[in-house]
């Protein structure tokens, strides 16, 4: 269903499933441009209203350190290329490999010395929040995306996924997969970080409500590797020979599924996990991987850089949060 | 003044160990330095037999095995770098550069053979430039290793645009495979700890890293070539972490760019928990695969007994200040 075809009634009752909002009654839908091809596969929804009446200079920044990140920047490309006709420059800011606060705040102080008119930005740490709300005291809107911080900052809004709400949606899922009985363990990518401590507690917060016949084991942690996570998987598994699941909460589900495999469990114990990329397709296919939980990382950076050309260009204004729906990518046994 | 190196004095007291009997035999077992880790590593070995069920069973075993190989592997290195007076902080980095490379040469040229050299000389090459930097420019073997960690997994990221490579070939079988129902990992784990302790006990070569580790002064003096020595000992930890890095992708038939991360620390614990000194000139082989089975045991339970992940962290933690302890204070009741 595409979003020209609704009226803007309909297409506001449709926004519960995370799609955009174009407050300004003057704007007709019918000047939207076509999304290119690759941001519609990708699944962005946020079209740019016409071309901006002068030349913006937009800023991205972004971590890039792992495979999630250059999804990421796939998005950030692909707003590029469709916004480069529409009299809107996107340059890409690498924050750098390190994630943490300090890289945060000195990409935003570059972008601001370097005077863009918008900038998007994971900016989720609640050491950034003055330095977002220095930026939006400059006058410069300023879109989160991927994940926010705990404490609210005076962003201009918000686009990701809730992390606690994927947790749920995944114990859900593990929930109606195996029936309300079974056992689960679950491996955290880092104990404290915010967002993945939402994933795990969210998923067993669920199951603990409403799939009492379920067992969950003690969780501990990979720190994002997936070597640990093979190891891990493999006690798990030796351990609890009755386990059905696997819950990996960030990096490294690639390496319990790899140990599934290789005790010939393929079938018998399955992984569940967050984030579709390339080298973890052969386990969906297989059978090792139920499920990922996608956070659609390009279309995030996308819909952030054309929702700052349409603020920028045309004053549009969209709501403080939007949330990414938990969407699954299935493996060969889901039901 | 006894004329032996600390190495011979080690291989000494074992051998006089093995030679006795009786009570002659236990207090020359105490008198070895390593003794407290052989100790507790037998005395968690009967704990985790007696509480879990699943402990000595031949596919746990296993799993014991593979977890302790690439840590062990890697140690091996380190401990001479230590023992000579060093440190390699770079060992983690390495082993990501070197999991990449791999995977990417085998790739591109079609030449699993091809991939195992390039594992191997990358990490010979960050080992060599290691040992370069502080022998001859003399930087602070600290300060030469973070940097080259830094470049080493930056340029592991810079190559592969952070995306995992796939690494499935007939070479996965170093990594991945089992001989007669043993992990390979586990069997290169046992070969190279013999040549590496022949190297060290039974080489000139061996007894001189002893000696600079003593005092870099007195080995200059006796006419050890201590910057070539340093270069060679810095030079064989790389290769080590370089093999260390080709394994991990074996076992995950996949190499990530950020595998290794934070290895270095469990490699540090696993060389120091087996009685190497930092400040160099003392330590053994035998001790330090103790050191990597004891980490890996630790771990292993943990998991066998559902411990909570807490209380892993501050037990693991609370066995390092135990052994070290136990043996400054078996050291100073000795002086």
């Amino acid at each position: 269903m595409s979003i020209t075809s609704l009226t803007r009634r309909r297409f506001l009752t449709a926004t519960g499933a995370g799609l955009v909002i174009p407050m300004i009654p003057s704007l007709s839908f019918g000047a939207e441009v076509a999304l290119p091809p690759e941001a519609v596969e990708f699944g962005a929804t946020v079209k740019a209203l016409g071309a901006s009446p002068r030349p913006l200079r937009i800023a991205c920044l972004s971590f890039q350190s792992a495979a999630f990140w250059d999804a990421v920047s796939e998005g950030i490309v692909s707003a590029k290329n469709y916004l480069a006709p529409l009299n809107s420059t996107v340059d890409h800011l690498s924050y750098g490999t390190s994630i943490d606060v300090e890289s945060v705040v000195n990409g935003l102080n570059a972008a601001l010395a370097k005077q863009y008119d918008g900038i998007a930005a994971v900016t989720v740490f609640d050491g950034a929040v003055s330095k977002v709300n220095e930026v939006i005291a400059a006058g410069v809107p300023l879109i989160n995306y991927v994940a926010d911080s705990a404490e609210r900052s005076n962003r201009t809004s918000s686009l990701g996924q809730v992390a606690i709400n994927a947790g749920k949606a995944a114990g859900e899922f593990i929930s109606n997969q195996l029936g309300g009985k079974g056992k689960v363990a679950v491996i955290t990518g880092w104990f404290g970080a915010p967002q993945l401590d939402d994933r795990m507690n969210g998923m067993i917060d669920y199951l603990k409500a409403n799939a009492p016949g379920i067992d969950i084991i003690e969780p501990i942690e990979n720190k994002d590797d997936a070597n640990t996570a093979y190891q891990q998987a493999s006690d798990l598994i030796t351990a609890h020979q009755d386990l059905d699941v696997i819950y990996v909460t960030g990096g490294g589900p690639e390496g319990a599924a790899k140990a599934i495999r290789d005790a010939d469990l393929t079938g018998k114990v399955f992984v569940v996990g967050y984030d579709y990329l390339p080298d973890r397709k052969t386990y969906l296919d297989q059978g090792e991987m139920l499920a990922l939980v996608s956070q659609d990382p390009q279309r995030q950076s996308f819909d952030s850089i054309v929702m700052l050309h349409n603020i920028l260009a045309f004053g549009t204004e969209y709501p403080a949060d939007i949330e990414i729906e938990a969407r699954m990518t299935t493996g060969k046994y889901a039901k | 003044m006894s004329e032996q190196s600390p190495a011979e004095q080690n291989a000494k007291a074992i051998g006089e160990a093995a030679s006795t009997n009786g009570s002659s035999l236990l207090s020359r077992f105490f008198a070895v330095r390593e003794a407290p880790i052989f100790i507790m590593l037998a005395l968690l070995f009967i704990i985790l037999s007696v509480i879990s069920p699943y402990f000595l069973t031949a596919r746990n075993l296993a799993n014991v095995a593979q977890q302790i190989s690439v840590v062990g592997i890697v140690a091996l290195g380190e401990a001479l770098v230590i023992i000579s007076g060093g440190l390699d902080l770079s060992v983690g980095a390495v082993i990501g550069l070197s999991a990449v490379s791999a995977a990417l040469v085998a790739q591109h040229t079609g030449s699993p053979s091809l991939g195992i050299f390039a594992a191997i000389g990358v990490g010979a090459l960050f080992g060599a430039a290691n040992g370069l930097f502080v022998a001859r420019l003399k930087i602070n073997p600290f300060i030469t290793t973070l940097g080259t960690m830094s470049v080493a997994r930056g340029t592991a990221l810079l190559i592969t645009n952070a995306r995992p490579q796939q690494f499935d070939n007939w070479a996965t079988f170093l990594g991945g495979g089992r001989i007669f129902g043993v992990p390979a990992q586990f069997v290169w784990l046992v070969l190279l700890s013999i040549m590496v302790w022949i190297f060290a006990t039974r080489t000139r070569w061996g007894r001189n890293i002893y000696a600079m580790g003593d005092s870099l002064k007195a080995a200059r003096y006796a006419g050890v070539d201590t910057d070539k020595l340093t270069i060679g000992v810095f030079t064989l930890s790389g290769t080590l972490a370089g093999f260390g890095g080709l394994l991990i992708a074996g076992l995950l038939n996949n190499a990530n760019p950020n595998l290794g991360l934070g290895y270095e620390m469990d490699v540090i614990a696993a060389v120091i928990l087996g009685g190497v000194a930092l400040t160099g000139g003392r330590g053994a082989i035998p001790g330090v695969v103790a050191g990597a089975a004891l980490m890996g045991l630790l771990r292993n339970g943990f998991v066998l007994l559902s411990v909570s992940a807490y209380w892993q962290t501050i037990v693991i933690g609370l066995v390092v200040l135990f052994a070290v302890g136990a043996d400054s204070f078996s050291r100073r009741g000795k002086e």
